[in-house]
């Protein structure tokens, strides 16, 4: 094949710091980590609960905090996840299914025992024993990787000041791929922008679809360690995409 | 028939993981076919060196047709074009994208450059490449999948898979 536009750029692997950071003595500094991963990960965790593991909505921010309070934090169990093992995101969803599991069922059995009748908590229980529900989790992380990634080069592009990489990038790529809107014109851009020509915008498009190709790895890098990794997760995350939601039978 | 990804939010989303992955995004199909053509039209001077007519013309190639190539398409279209002309075009390809001036849309530019190799496989019996077999079906795969590509280039691509598949 022709070269590849360059070997992605590996930024520095912040997540997997952050969670080495858990395991410090430093109160304060687990605190903040903790803060940054709740930040990170619980819309994505919460889907999860909800719409793939189907729990009810009353009950998931109390399973999704204590799962984590009691092992994110008390536990570090993300200590477990060594970088570079498998996926951060299947480990994170594998460790909350199994304490949603224990959870429900111990809340469960503390009702059984109080002769109640069978509550919700047991059908979520059961829920979660059945074969995987649609693919929520998985979607939602794309969804969400592909958020983190365009938000770092609109920030890139403003701190550099290249509001014409950005214009180029949001009108030819980002809006139609949301289905928002028709590619801008190249004649519109160059005159938005005041550029030469058209070819300036093509040129400029290029650097746009390099910059993404960086943010993107820079963001999957955060979470899964080394290049194999990066370039396995994103072959995942197009995947998972182009399969979309399977519905419920 | 495939699915679009202009009628599949998620297909379209999907494909922005494929920027970097020798996906560039941004170019409208009916964009990239203009581009090719006025490209396979223009003068065959802006694709080889300035001293690329010195090259003597294959042995067995007709005088009077190499001296009729005019456009880059009269070179990928000739029965047996001189295989040095095919490899400037194919250089001129290979870096058309990164250009300062005027650089060629990466998609146009990998099609270009796919098509000197074809044409100098199928029609000169040469390899102008280092790539391997694997990475060559690879690349003439993509060709035949592209709607945009001019049919007659299509059609290299597919005979030049039909020759590795020998």
């Amino acid at each position: 094949m022709r070269p590849n536009p360059g070997k992605p750029q590996m930024w520095p692997s912040t997540h997997w710091s952050m969670v080495g950071r858990l395991g410090s003595d430093g109160v304060e500094e687990r605190r903040n980590a903790l803060t940054s991963l709740v930040q990170t990960y619980s819309p994505v965790l919460r889907r999860h609960l909800l719409f793939r593991r189907g729990i009810h909505r009353n009950h998931v921010d109390d399973v999704l905090q204590e799962f984590l309070l009691s092992k994110v934090l008390e536990k570090s169990i993300l200590q477990l996840a060594e970088g570079g093992r498998g996926r951060f995101r299947t480990f994170l969803a594998t460790a909350l299914d199994r304490f949603a599991i224990n959870y429900l069922r111990d809340q469960n059995a503390a009702k059984r025992g109080a002769n109640r009748r069978r509550s919700i908590e047991e059908d979520d229980a059961d829920a979660l024993e059945e074969e995987p529900l649609p693919d929520v989790f998985d979607v939602a992380w794309a969804r969400q990787v592909l958020g983190r990634a365009i938000r770092q080069m609109r920030l890139k592009c403003t701190q550099s000041e290249r509001q014409d990489i950005w214009g180029v990038f949001r009108g030819r790529i980002l809006l139609p791929s949301l289905g928002r809107a028709a590619p801008v014109p190249f004649e519109e851009l160059v005159e938005d922008y005041r550029m030469r020509s058209a070819a300036v915008a093509w040129s400029l498009l290029i650097t746009a679809n390099r910059m993404f190709a960086r943010s993107l790895r820079s963001v999957i890098g955060a979470y899964d360690h080394g290049n194999a990794d990066v370039e396995d997760e994103i072959n995942d995350l197009r995947k998972i995409l182009s399969r979309g939601v399977r519905k419920n039978p | 028939m495939r699915p679009s990804s202009h009628d599949n939010p998620s297909l379209r989303l999907a494909r922005l993981f494929g920027i970097g992955r020798g996906d560039f995004l941004g170019w409208e199909d009916r964009e990239l076919r203009n581009i090719l053509l006025q490209q396979l039209a223009a003068p065959l001077s802006k694709w080889l060196k300035p001293d690329s007519h010195a090259f003597p013309p294959a042995a067995d190639a007709s005088t009077f047709e190499i001296s009729r190539l005019v456009a880059l398409g009269d070179l990928l279209n000739h029965p047996k074009p001189p295989l040095p002309f095919l490899r400037e075009a194919k250089n001129v390809a290979k870096v058309s994208d990164a250009r300062p001036r005027a650089p060629l849309p990466p998609a146009v530019a990998s099609a270009l450059y796919l098509s000197t190799i074809a044409v100098a496989m199928t029609r000169c019996g040469q390899r102008i490449t280092k790539m391997n077999d694997e990475q060559l079906r690879e690349g003439f795969g993509w060709m035949v999948e592209q709607s945009w590509i001019d049919p007659p280039l299509r059609q290299m691509a597919l005979d030049a898979l039909a020759l590795l598949s020998q």
